[in-house]
């Protein structure tokens, strides 16, 4: 397993240094002297322009420059700092709780409504409420992550006035609306993915072996049933944290939630590059480890699966 | 769903419509059996005629309106629906009705562009993976790692960023460079699935070029997954456009497009709620006319595929 884990770590390295270099270099390009945006309107004499030139790295060769940033990060977690002399990892630090807490509350929700969503269409199957998750799940999943954003957002913020439309004043209960904007594509994917893996663990011998044994039906169903049909969900779930790191971008922009997403998109527009580089290697690096955690979690839901 | 079993004898040759003198029985009545389950679809019938309306749309808006979008006075700024203006007026005065039928052809021109790119790479990269395998594949594979790495929309904010005046083109070039990856895994492992079958051993044998066995069999046998991809991808394509417009790194004015309008209607949403509805409208039943679409050829082709 250990050796396992080290082998999955280290075929990540080229990807994970890949893909930050590529965002490093993009954003190297970003038009416009970030000194000069600096000073603003008051001249800067040589001497300070060459000083901070200095402290920012500025001179140094692309790839020289790319790898003291990538060393700062790894060895001391530095993730740059602003124009304005302000460590990006502080902002980092004020921001993720909001982004961690929209992530918390879409996985809930897709959990939760997914899971049972699709374990009901599965008992019921061909019956109504079958039909109804069927129906409503291809609608669902066809809808851009925007789309259903605006609509929760003109529905059930503006028109009913049920929950706030912006911003984080009112706590967890500001974040069910981003939630289900965040969950809905994802928790119709795992009931659909849910109802057709149930389906067929309940036809399976096992299954006929409980059930003839006398075991409860909720027992058959949550035991054998569902515990087998769960490997694929939890695959989906791992992959689809990819996505909500783009969902979140858009769906915190909509609702104004002052989350890593969110800043993204202020500091590109800002052509703050340190940010932007230094939220987007946090990306990467959670998204590698995610991908890692969710492939050790196959062993635990199913011992066929050994890592040697 | 019950229809999923019927037996493959019907598929027999008893509707001869073959599609070239020389096409085999089996691609035949593969295809004849996927029309005949295509046209009892519900789902097909209603994208079918969405998108028939939506493509009129983007050729001919001029059958749709009267009026010129860009035609916009003051003195009727936002007005409320009507009679006379169906959707009212924007902020500038223009006809909000005839902003958002125009505004189809720009999404409907990503959305083919970007497909149709998608699919010539992911065709020739696919194959080329799929077939010689060894170094080339190892290559193609690697590069497609790399870029299920970055965050899709994130990705892509960072690159338009960088391209100061962004049209159709630029904004469909960026969303190649991270489109194609999905479909050329897709595409190459439909291609692994095919590649070893006995009539490709057979035809190699008898001395037929890697060509030859790439035209005649593996292309014509492991193409249908990619199809409905294909119509898939083009609803994922014109949402992702529409919100990275929205996000203001897509089309720029004087482009007439939805992600535009959402983003200037987003300042208003409380008071002029309309300005959002319209346009979300049009981006929602695009998206999900493609999608839905993709999903019913994907489902008359791969009849297993409809468990999920």
């Amino acid at each position: 397993m250990t050796g396992y884990i080290i082998r999955r770590l280290l075929q990540f390295i080229p990807v994970v240094i890949a893909a930050t270099l590529i965002v490093y270099g993009l954003v190297f390009l970003m038009p416009g002297d970030p000194i000069r945006a600096l000073a603003g309107d008051r001249p800067m004499s040589d001497a300070v322009r060459e000083t901070l030139r200095e402290q920012y790295n500025l001179d140094d060769p692309f790839l020289l420059q790319y790898g003291k940033y990538i060393w700062g990060v790894f060895t001391a977690g530095d993730f740059g700092t602003t124009f304005q002399g302000r460590p990006v990892s502080d902002i980092i630090q004020q921001r993720l709780p909001v982004t961690l807490t929209l992530a918390a509350v879409t996985f809930v929700i897709q959990g939760i409504i997914g899971i049972a969503a699709g374990v009901l269409s599965a008992i019921f199957r061909d019956r109504f409420i079958d039909r109804l998750v069927q129906v409503s799940t291809v609608v669902v999943v066809a809808l851009p992550v925007l789309a259903i954003a605006f609509v929760l957002q003109l529905i059930f913020g503006l028109n009913l006035g049920w929950f706030p439309i912006a911003g984080t004043r009112e706590g967890l209960y500001s974040y069910i609306l981003p939630g289900f904007a965040m969950a809905a594509v994802s928790t119709a994917m795992i009931a659909r993915l849910l109802r057709g893996e149930l389906i067929e663990a309940l036809q399976s011998d096992y299954v006929r072996t409980a059930t003839a044994k006398g075991m409860r039906r909720s027992r058959v169903i949550t035991r054998h049933g569902l515990r087998n049909s769960m490997i694929p969900i939890v695959t989906f779930m791992g992959a689809d944290l990819a996505s909500m790191i783009g969902g979140s971008i858009v769906v915190e922009s909509i609702f104004n939630l002052p989350g890593l997403g969110e800043q993204v998109y202020r500091s590109i527009q800002a052509q703050e590059g340190t940010v932007v580089v230094g939220i987007v290697t946090l990306f990467v690096l959670a998204f590698v480890v995610i991908n890692l955690i969710v492939d050790l979690l196959y062993a635990v839901l199913d011992p066929r699966i050994r890592y040697d | 769903m019950t229809e999923t079993n019927r037996p493959d004898i019907q598929t027999a040759p008893q509707e001869p419509e073959a599609s070239g003198p020389e096409a085999s029985q089996a691609e035949a009545s593969l295809w004849a059996d996927a029309w005949r389950s295509l046209r009892t679809n519900p789902w097909f019938i209603i994208s079918a005629v969405l998108l028939l309306i939506l493509i009129t749309m983007a050729l001919f808006p001029q059958l749709f309106t009267n009026e010129n979008p860009r035609e916009c006075y003051l003195s009727r700024s936002r007005l409320e629906p009507s009679a006379e203006h169906w959707f009212g007026t924007d902020i500038q005065g223009c006809d909000y009705y005839a902003r958002v039928i125009y505004g189809a052809r720009n999404s409907v021109a990503i959305g083919v562009v970007v497909s149709i790119g998608v699919f010539i790479i992911s065709l020739v990269l696919g194959l080329l993976a799929g077939y010689f395998r060894g170094w080339i594949d190892a290559v193609i594979s690697r590069i497609t790692d790399l870029i299920f790495a970055l965050p899709f929309i994130l990705g892509a904010l960072v690159f338009l960023n960088v391209i100061e005046s962004r049209g159709v083109t630029e904004v469909a070039g960026v969303l190649i460079v991270f489109m194609w990856p999905t479909m050329t895994r897709l595409m190459r492992g439909s291609v692994l699935s095919v590649v070893n079958v006995e009539y490709v051993t057979a035809a190699r044998a008898l001395g037929a070029g890697h060509l030859t066995i790439m035209r005649r069999h593996i292309l014509p046998n492991s193409l249908g997954p990619v199809m409905a991809y294909t119509a898939i991808l083009t609803g994922i394509v014109i949402g992702a456009e529409a919100t990275l417009t929205y996000l203001g790194v897509g089309l720029q004015l004087p482009a007439i497009s939805w992600g535009l309008q959402l983003s200037d209607a987003q300042r208003y949403i409380t008071q002029l709620p309309h300005l959002t509805v319209f346009p979300l409208i049009a981006v929602g039943l695009t998206v999900f006319a493609f999608m839905s679409l993709g999903d019913a050829i994907r489902d008359a082709i791969d009849p297993k595929s409809k468990k999920r």
